[in-house]
């Protein structure tokens, strides 16, 4: 779906984007963390056609943003971070504004309006003057306009940033019956990590213009294919034979270690766990506390950056 | 498709009448304006003592001028605020990102603006033919002289609008873009028509307002090709030319944001040789057509050379600046390999596109040219052209072969020997322009005393090209950006002058050596002196 080369993004002298590569597959929630000023919207910027790289390329549904860059905005919804809307004009009159630039059919116009109205609670403003809608709702009306064309890619820049807590749960879990319903792919930017955790199923790590990791994250497939993060606690005489036995065990995906405790990847599934403390018992090993893993998105996040910025 | 498209352009423009007619602004400035225009359409009827007064046609033809100066002042009053922040204006209210974020190209969204702005000036025009037509009910003034009027008030509005669209591409926020093209529009029409003065300036008077409407509402003429034509056509012209060099480059601005500073400058050294090729070819035609006929090879030559200098002029007014204010960032500059078949289908498209555009506009040339040598008859050949065409023939090759060697010099080694390399292509440059001055100096001054201001112009607007040549291959170095494009849309219209230049410079030559072998006579200089 989206493919990233060695993408490169000057401001004069600044490079705001250095040297990132990244791939994203078909239906992935995508989620792009780091610092203030690490280039995530720069980024952004760059597969929304809205800048042009000094170096690399982008590709979108196989289209270059730059050499095709109407081909590439057509199949995209994008939401900027500092967003705003015409005041002078009705909610369904700034819908079909959209829906005329991104070529919707005239004859499906109103319907579909009437769709993302729907998705986004905001059927019974349709005829109200924008000026008149609080800021919760236009950020909702903004929501609803990159859905009006049907995208296959929808890149949300914050796209909760100053909304209440109720506004923000109702937004992610629109996003995710989207994603579900559709299979389409989502890119999404956010500081509020539980929030992206929730319906990310992976996530890139941006510092200081950088790509410092990517890592998959459970959720958002099917059930089956559900990963869950488990810390175990042993104790110090036994942690070499314990880390033997993990990274022997086919089921468990990632060995890490964290302070004191292991940390471990594996299928969501409590048998799977199970499987796991038996084999530890199996060789005499005890378990001082074994628990889920309560932020291991934001744990990845403080691991990985230093609290650089460009 | 085609029903498509035309779907989403339509939808394009309503917005922008939506947003433009709705705001608090439009609609305040709309109903003063048409308070103001009722009040004084009934106090010029108070004042004037009614239809039947005696001099009715007299106070008829006064009030017409009067409310043509108002209109206009309305117009370049209102103009900048209304045009100047409508991109500026997205930028502050966080709507820009959202619109070019859509498939729509920056010329649909440039030119959607502007609609919407000439629709409100429309509004405005509309809204004053009640008064007009309190003079025209009065008598003394024609419908076609207010049809004039009109023709000429509707293209300023066309060329303030551009003025102020270019300035709202070009800064970020309309706190700047809005005082600025106020200043720019209002100081065009008043400066010009008082540092521009005489026959050579003509022409150049005509981007001010102030003067063309003083020549449409006077009834008065212009005499082009030979033929006399309304005013209002060179004012019309001279509006919508500039309008359309400001159009592309606000389109370039939106397009290529961060370039704009370098576009900026391309436009001004564009729109500097215009005004200077424009006012002295428009003084060197005026000399020729007082002087008198002489029956000889030169003075048919010279009936020939003289209209391809215009046509050349005419040739700069259209193109220059327009290309001037192209952005040379192009895709080569964004990783050319990677890019593979599209990048250069992109480039090659570019460069057909380019070609196509001059080759339409040497078509133009040709057609002026021909209209021009079939209606000039007193043009003799004359030391002063001869003069003009050492300097372009001369001149310009220097120029293009140092512009040359400063590109292959300083597209090579490190950075010490790139500034080096333009250093001393820079000093070979002015040398061959002090050279060339002093050539052509010695040739003018044997020309005649009265046109020296014509003269000077003319021997230093070439020199002005070959600067503003030279300073865009120096921004191409000293911009890193800009130095890595390879694709240099100058070129062609160099290459172009180039050709025309070597033309122009066999007659220059070959001439006077006929005319000695000829008759063995003195030539015949502009003045009749031996």
């Amino acid at each position: 779906m989206i493919s990233v080369d060695s993408l490169t993004v000057c401001y004069g002298k600044l490079k705001a984007v250095n040297n990132v590569s990244v791939e994203v597959p078909d239906g992935e929630v995508f989620g792009l963390i780091g610092p203030n000023g690490a280039g995530k919207t720069t980024a952004m910027k760059v597969l929304a056609g809205l800048l042009l790289p000094a170096a690399g390329t982008v590709r979108i549904d196989g289209y270059d943003v730059v050499c095709e860059r109407a081909a590439v905005q057509a199949r995209i919804g994008y939401m900027v971070d500092f967003f705003g809307v015409y005041d002078y004009l009705a909610v369904t009159e700034y819908l079909e504004f959209f829906a005329g630039v991104y070529g919707v059919p005239p004859g499906t116009v109103e319907k579909r309006i009437a769709e993302v109205l729907e998705i986004v609670k905001l059927t019974h403003k349709k005829t109200a003057m924008i000026h008149e809608l609080s800021r919760g709702m236009k950020q909702r009306l903004y929501f609803a306009r990159t859905l009006v064309h049907s995208p296959s890619l929808l890149i949300l820049d914050e796209p909760a940033s100053g909304m209440d807590p109720r506004g923000r749960s109702e937004l992610m879990q629109a996003l995710r019956e989207w994603n579900e319903a559709t299979g389409k792919t989502i890119v999404i930017s956010s500081h509020i990590l539980d929030e992206l955790e929730q319906i990310c199923t992976s996530v890139g790590i941006m510092e200081t213009g950088s790509m410092v990791g990517t890592r998959s994250l459970r959720g958002g497939g099917k059930e089956g294919e559900k990963e869950r993060r488990v810390l175990l606690a042993v104790a110090a005489a036994d942690r070499g034979r314990a880390r033997t036995v993990l990274s022997g065990l086919a089921q468990v995906s990632d060995v890490g270690e964290r302070g004191d405790e292991f940390v471990l990847t594996l299928p969501d599934s409590d048998s799977v766990v199970r499987e796991v403390i038996d084999a530890l018992a199996g060789e005499s090993i005890a378990l001082l506390l074994p628990r889920a893993d309560a932020a291991p998105l934001e744990q990845t996040f403080f691991t990985m950056t230093k609290g650089e910025t460009t | 498709m085609k029903a498509r498209s035309a779907f989403w352009r339509d939808a394009l423009l309503l917005k922008e009448l939506r947003t433009r007619m709705r705001s608090r602004m439009a609609m305040g400035m709309v109903s003063l304006y048409a308070c103001a225009m009722s009040l004084l359409a009934v106090w010029l009827y108070t004042v004037s003592g009614g239809f039947s007064s005696a001099l009715a046609s007299e106070i008829g033809v006064s009030l017409f001028g009067i409310v043509c100066w108002i209109v206009l002042w309305v117009i370049i009053l209102i103009a900048p605020l209304v045009a100047a922040g409508s991109v500026s204006g997205e930028r502050d209210h966080k709507t820009l990102d959202s619109l070019m974020a859509a498939p729509i190209s920056t010329t649909r969204v440039i030119a959607a603006k502007l609609a919407a702005c000439l629709a409100y000036f429309a509004a405005l025009l509309f809204l004053s033919v009640p008064v007009f037509s309190v003079s025209f009910i009065m008598g003394g003034v024609s419908p076609g002289e207010i049809l004039a009027v009109f023709l000429t008030l509707a293209a300023i509005a066309v060329w303030a609008s551009c003025v102020g669209m270019y300035f709202s591409t070009y800064f970020q926020r309309s706190l700047a873009s809005i005082p600025v093209a106020s200043v720019v529009v209002i100081g065009i029409s008043l400066v010009v028509v008082y540092v521009f003065e005489g026959a050579g300036a003509v022409v150049i008077r005509m981007v001010s307002p102030l003067a063309q409407i003083e020549l449409v509402t006077e009834g008065g003429s212009f005499s082009v090709f030979g033929y006399d034509l309304p005013g209002m056509v060179p004012c019309i012209m001279w509006s919508l030319l500039v309008a359309s060099w400001l159009f592309e480059a606000a389109r370039q601005n939106l397009t290529f944001p961060v370039e704009r500073r370098f576009c900026a400058l391309r436009l001004l050294f564009g729109l500097a040789v215009v005004v200077i090729w424009t006012a002295t070819v428009g003084g060197i035609v005026s000399d020729v057509a007082e002087m008198d006929p002489a029956p000889s090879l030169q003075f048919w030559l010279g009936r020939v050379a003289v209209p391809i200098l215009m046509g050349l002029t005419v040739f700069l007014l259209i193109v220059t600046p327009w290309v001037s204010s192209s952005s040379p960032v192009t895709y080569s500059d964004l990783d050319a390999e990677k890019r593979g078949v599209v990048h250069r289908f992109r480039s090659l498209r570019a460069w057909v596109l380019d070609g196509a555009r001059f080759m339409v506009l040497l078509a133009v040339l040709m057609i002026g040219i021909a209209l021009f040598a079939m209606r000039v008859v007193n043009t003799p050949w004359s030391v002063m052209t001869r003069a003009a065409f050492t300097m372009s023939a001369g001149i310009m090759p220097v120029v293009l072969a140092m512009a040359c060697a400063g590109r292959w010099l300083s597209g090579r080694g490190s950075a010490v020997r790139r500034w080096v390399g333009m250093s001393i292509t820079y000093v070979l440059f002015l040398g061959s322009v002090l050279v060339s001055m002093a050539v052509s100096g010695a040739l003018l001054e044997e020309a005649s005393e009265r046109s020296a201001l014509f003269q000077w112009g003319f021997l230093l607007s070439p020199a002005i090209g070959g600067v503003w040549l030279r300073m865009t291959a120096m921004l191409r170095l000293v911009l890193p950006a800009v130095a890595k494009a390879q694709f240099e849309p100058l070129l062609v219209p160099c290459l172009f002058y180039l050709a025309i230049a070597s033309i122009l410079s066999v007659p220059a030559y070959v001439l006077p050596w006929i005319h000695a072998r000829g008759n063995g006579t003195k030539r015949q200089d502009p003045d009749g002196k031996a």
